[in-house]
């Protein structure tokens, strides 16, 4: 049947390949249309609780793509009429900038930033600085004077030290645009520059605009990479077929997966570029197995390279299939995150994976099919011997005496990953930013940030009436000071903030500024009338932050100096067990949003899902390979590669500190496939020698210096390739290039030593078993079978 | 053995794969989730009373009920049980074991063990007024002072209570004795009054300019009142007479202290004075280190003052080291 298929291949070749060429042109037409971008909607879960109170609340209490800008002052205090006039200056301006929500944009220039007075009439609010900044001297003292005892801008928009003032811009969710947000903000600072004054900007719009900022780069190190690539494939393969044809492939499988990513109307998320080389390089790397095996046809066996090229299709179909199913089948798992940015990711990865079996099995042997015979060398350095001697080593070592240690070293490895790889952290492992290094401007200025103030990272929790006033009633702003109270004992959190703050305020304010009155009153009515005199001056949209015109809803808001798995699963754990044990009648307090908000959903989803995407991982290797080979037991063989790539990659991560994100999932998810992929080329290379009658020893030497060299040769290329990787401007690539040389690693490993000693120890029927085939002897093969279960 | 171990081989692919369908549908990972304690002093922590009865224990009282105490001058801090969360705005102690704390809603509460455990004392009172001082007379009397004119004294440490005013709607702020005969109290809207007779009658003096919040009582009857706008009065005679001095600052001021022959004020965004009880003006008492927020408590201890507030910690040579938190 196979063999019919290739026949007819081979046949048609010129078609094919025009088809293809044909097909291709229209596809690349479509792949340079693709937008690069990040859509921060998709990256928030579907129908997850904290989701869908961030999206119900955050135009009043916070939005998670929150802009915050300080200015600091390098000696002294931000009370000069230069820096107030900047202040004033850039708040003003934030106005104009594309997507900004106008209602949210805060500092001590806003005109919501009141201070509340008392005096024989009653009270009044009335605005900080503005519209006006004070002149120098007398102005300029009093307002410090106001700052000192207003709780909502000391401390918040003014640095307890008075040396950083703070300004913070919300933006609408959906369509915004980080480029523009990214260079109309720097402009608008750029033209308050001081001296003496430093300005930080951080937030999620300007750290997507970080990133796309470093798009060019990081197509000039996939460039580098592709080019290394090259060169090593020369070195090694001494052939233009077995540089180029590889090449070509990969690029092949590129131009189709993002065409059809642009049919689809996907975006191209400038992080998931990784993922798009991991599979560019899955598909070089089946590409170089077809071009290793065209060679040994054409040079041992003497076939022409029309023939080679047929025999090639035939032998290489199953393992080649099996790779590509196992590999779509784990990018495929990830679709069932319900994150919109994972299911696209997964959508275009499993069709950029299926295209290998269109570029790779197929176009590679046709194109090879066109070598002119004699196949010969451009390149006379040769490093066969070198590579010969390593391969019959690895043979060697699965047949010697020693080869049951195999199995064992692994099982060690294996046990110890796995109790480490519990480390492994679930969100960021690390202060400000991963995607960025530390030293890079943004982290730098997020550290700033919380140095200054109580934490740039905000979250918020409704405190949801059951009716109007609800949140006028003493207990209940009691139950949200005591919450804060017990907020605030973790380290992470700096500061939060809510009305049950406000009304102690204005209650000193109103008994002649003695902060002996600084406290919740025990009256409702008490609470109403500072309510009342609090809001008049002021427009609802002002208030808003707090409280809604009902005084039904009211906010928490929390400052978090870092967006840690940990700290942020912590915070949400304590305040759930906290809530569990306080009840408070007829008001519901609803976590979670804000950016801290949406990063908890995340990693709960993240978390929850992380079991059963390596379970189900492993039930798509086990499928796969109950189809190829009808054997159950060739499943479990197959999947101590997956297993351990599992472990080991989970065990780095946590020694390293690459927490498992957003954006490190859909790669692990893909990268721990990789571990299966050159064990499948080895194996079966290895049952095809024994089914055509040869002894284990002479099969499993075959199989290395075929499969296996073809095995060395791209791990060595792409994990040197990858090297490229820790030269970027993202910590996230170069941790990413890390991850990816340490899973060509295992995966050459497990394929070139694992394998051929298991299979040796072992004896799994499905491999052993294909000799009753070759040589008909069933009675000497169930003997086979007997001692490997009693082993 | 042999059947069993082919059985097995058989089975156990299955047996793994059987495993792993469990595993998609059962296990679901939820976080590890840390215990914290609260810490002692928090940042949210306002304090309103200190006292320091010697052997380097130190109390301080505040908002949500917190009383905290230390007994290594500082350094350490331990938060008790006050069983309230009304705020308390006053404590003071006899003795590292015996004190007392007052606060809002008529809160009085006592210990005699150091603070392992504080009972509540109602004093009688018509309506639930805030208490806002609490001093200890020479002779050992506890007398407290708050809203609506309430004088309130206790020869049992705290237990019981004899109203020693009318009540009348002026809050009284601060309460001082020279000696078990002679002391004072000041209040709103410059309220002074004074005794001769351990309490038992009171001459009301003409008003300050100002609020008074706070007094404190010197060595030989000298005394010191501080108020609203900066205000600071001092007087030489046990409070039967008092003369403004001048003063640099329009802050205003919440607590005074006596200590070696010098009064030392703190107030309102980080103001501070210091003077001599003689002298006729107050001089900025500089604070190196201190934030510039407020502080409503002074206490004596040995050759420095406990300061509290929003924040608290030592002050001592011209410099405010803060407690750690």
């Amino acid at each position: 049947m196979l063999q019919r298929i290739a026949t007819l291949i081979i046949r048609f070749r010129l078609a094919l390949l025009l088809a293809m060429a044909a097909a291709s042109t229209v596809v690349a037409w479509f792949a340079t249309q693709i937008q690069v971008r990040t859509d921060l909607a998709d990256l928030l879960p579907r129908d997850h609780a904290y989701v869908a109170v961030d999206r119900a609340f955050r135009t009043s209490f916070g939005s998670a793509n929150m802009v915050s800008v300080m200015l600091e002052v390098r000696d002294g205090t931000i009370f000069r009429a230069d820096v107030l006039r900047a202040v004033q200056g850039i708040t003003r301006e934030l106005e104009y900038v594309k997507g900004v929500n106008p209602f949210q944009i805060n500092s001590l220039a806003a005109r919501k930033m009141v201070e509340v007075r008392a005096d024989d009439k009653g009270i009044e609010t009335r605005p900080l600085m503005w519209p006006e900044v004070p002149e120098e001297g007398a102005g300029i003292e009093a307002l410090k004077r106001a700052v000192l005892s207003n709780p909502l801008v000391f401390g918040r928009y003014v640095s307890a030290d008075l040396g950083a003032a703070l300004i913070t811009a919300d933006f609408y969710g959906n369509a915004i645009d980080h480029q523009a947000v990214f260079a109309q903000v720097g402009a608008i600072l750029e033209r308050y520059t001081l001296p003496g004054v430093t300005v930080h900007v951080v937030g999620e719009p300007v750290l997507y605009g970080w990133v796309e900022a470093h798009l060019p780069e990081t197509i000039a190190v996939f460039a580098a990479t592709m080019l290394l690539t090259a060169f090593i494939l020369f070195v090694t393969s001494r052939s233009l077929r077995g540089t180029l044809l590889p090449l070509l492939a990969g690029l092949a499988s590129a131009v189709w997966a993002l065409g059809f990513a642009r049919m689809l109307g996907f975006s191209f998320d400038p992080l998931v570029v990784v993922v798009a080389f991991l599979i560019s390089a899955r598909s070089v790397s089946h590409s170089v197995q077809v071009v290793a095996h065209f060679d040994d046809r054409v040079l041992l066996d003497g076939l022409s390279p029309p023939d080679a090229a047929r025999s090639t299709i035939t032998d290489l179909f199953k393992p080649g299939t099996l790779g590509v199913l196992t590999d779509a089948g784990g990018i495929a798992i990830v679709a069932l995150t319900p994150i919109p940015l994972l299911e696209k990711v997964a959508i275009i990865g499993c069709i950029w994976v299926a295209t290998i079996l269109v570029t790779s099995v197929l176009l590679t042997p046709i194109l090879l099919s066109y070598v002119p015979t004699p196949v010969g060398h451009r390149l006379r350095a040769d490093v066969s011997p070198l590579l010969n001697r390593l391969l019959d080593g690895c043979a060697r070592l699965a047949l010697g005496r020693r080869r049951a240690w195999v199995p064992v070293v692994a099982a060690v490895i294996f046990a110890g990953s796995f109790a480490y790889s519990f480390h492994l952290s679930i969100g960021d492992a690390s202060a400000g930013s991963p995607i960025l290094w530390s030293d890079s401007p943004y982290n730098r200025a997020a550290a700033a940030i919380n140095a200054r103030f109580h934490g740039a990272d905000r979250m918020f929790i409704v405190v949801a009436g059951s009716e109007p006033d609800a949140i006028k009633r003493p207990e209940v702003l009691k139950a949200m000071r005591d919450l804060q109270r017990f907020m605030e004992a973790q380290p992470e959190i700096g500061a939060t903030v809510s009305i049950a703050d406000l009304i102690p305020a204005i209650n000193r304010t109103i008994h002649e500024g003695n902060p002996r009155y600084q406290d919740l009153p025990d009256d409702r009515l008490a609470i109403g009338e500072m309510l009342y005199f609090f809001g008049t001056g002021l427009d609802a949209s002002d208030t808003a932050l707090f409280f809604d015109a009902q005084y039904r809803n009211a906010s928490i808001t929390a400052f978090f100096t870092d967006r840690r798995g940990d700290t942020v699963a912590t915070a949400i754990g304590r305040i759930k067990r906290y809530l569990a044990e306080h009840p408070v009648p007829d008001v519901e307090f609803r976590l979670a949003g804000g950016v801290v908000g949406n990063t908890a959903a995340i990693n709960e989803i993240i978390l929850g899902d992380q079991i059963r995407s390596i379970a189900l991982a492993l039930l798509v290797v086990v499928a796969c390979c109950l189809l190829a080979y009808r054997d159950a037991g060739s499943g479990i063989v197959f999947m101590v590669p997956v297993l351990l790539s599992n472990t080991v990659t989970f065990c780095l991560m946590a020694a390293v500190g690459i927490g498992m994100n957003i954006n490190t999932l859909p790669v692990a998810a893909l990268g721990i496939g990789l571990g299966v992929d050159y064990a499948f080329y080895v194996v079966d290379r290895i049952r095809e020698e024994l089914a055509r009658g040869r002894g284990l020893n002479a099969a499993l030497h075959a199989a290395l210096r075929g499969s296996g060299r073809a095995v060395l040769i791209t791990g060595v290329t792409l994990c040197l390739s990858v090297f490229v990787w820790s030269a970027s401007s993202l910590k996230f690539q170069a941790e990413m290039g890390l991850l990816m040389g340490v899973w060509l690693l295992v995966s050459a490993t497990a394929a070139l030593v694992l394998m051929p000693a298991l299979v040796v120890v072992f004896k799994p029927a499905f491999v052993v078993g294909a000799r009753r085939s070759g040589n008909g002897r069933p009675a000497a093969d169930e003997a086979l079978a007997w001692k490997c279960a009693g082993e | 053995m042999r059947r069993a171990v082919t059985l097995l081989a058989k089975a156990g692919p299955f047996l793994i794969i059987g495993g792993l369908i469990a595993a998609v549908f059962v296990v679901k990972l939820e976080p590890v989730v840390h215990a914290i304690p609260e810490p002692a002093l928090a940042p949210r922590d306002l304090f309103f009373g200190a006292a320091a009865p010697g052997d380097g224990v130190l109390w301080m009282a505040g908002t949500d009920g917190k009383i905290v105490r230390s007994d290594d001058g500082g350094r350490t801090w331990r938060a008790q049980r006050s069983g309230t969360a009304r705020t308390l705005q006053a404590i003071a102690a006899w003795s590292p074991a015996q004190a007392v704390a007052v606060g809002a809603g008529a809160t009085v509460l006592t210990t005699a063990d150091g603070g392992a455990s504080w009972q509540p004392a109602a004093p009688s009172l018509d309506k639930p007024h805030r208490l806002l001082a609490a001093a200890l007379a020479p002779d050992g009397r506890l007398w407290v002072a708050g809203e609506m004119g309430t004088l309130l004294v206790s020869a049992d440490r705290g237990h019981s209570f004899a109203a020693a005013a009318e009540p009348r709607d002026v809050g009284l702020n601060g309460i001082a004795f020279a000696d078990a005969a002679r002391g004072w109290v000041v209040g709103e809207f410059g309220e002074i009054r004074h005794t001769v007779d351990g309490g038992r009658t009171w001459t009301t003096h003409e008003a300050a300019p100002r609020s008074l919040l706070a007094t404190a009582s010197c060595s030989g009857g000298a005394g010191v009142a501080v108020g609203l706008e900066g205000t600071v009065l001092l007087t030489a005679d046990a409070g039967a007479s008092w003369r403004p001095v001048a003063t640099p600052t329009r802050e205003p001021l919440f607590a005074v202290a006596c200590a070696d022959g010098r009064w030392t004020a703190v107030g309102d965004r980080g103001a501070a004075l210091t003077g001599t009880p003689d002298g006729d003006s107050a001089a900025p008492l500089p604070l190196e280190g201190a934030p510039p927020t407020w502080r409503a408590a002074l206490a004596r201890a040995g050759d420095r003052l406990l300061t509290a507030g929003a924040g608290a910690g030592w002050i001592a040579a011209g410099r405010f080291l803060p407690f750690p938190g």
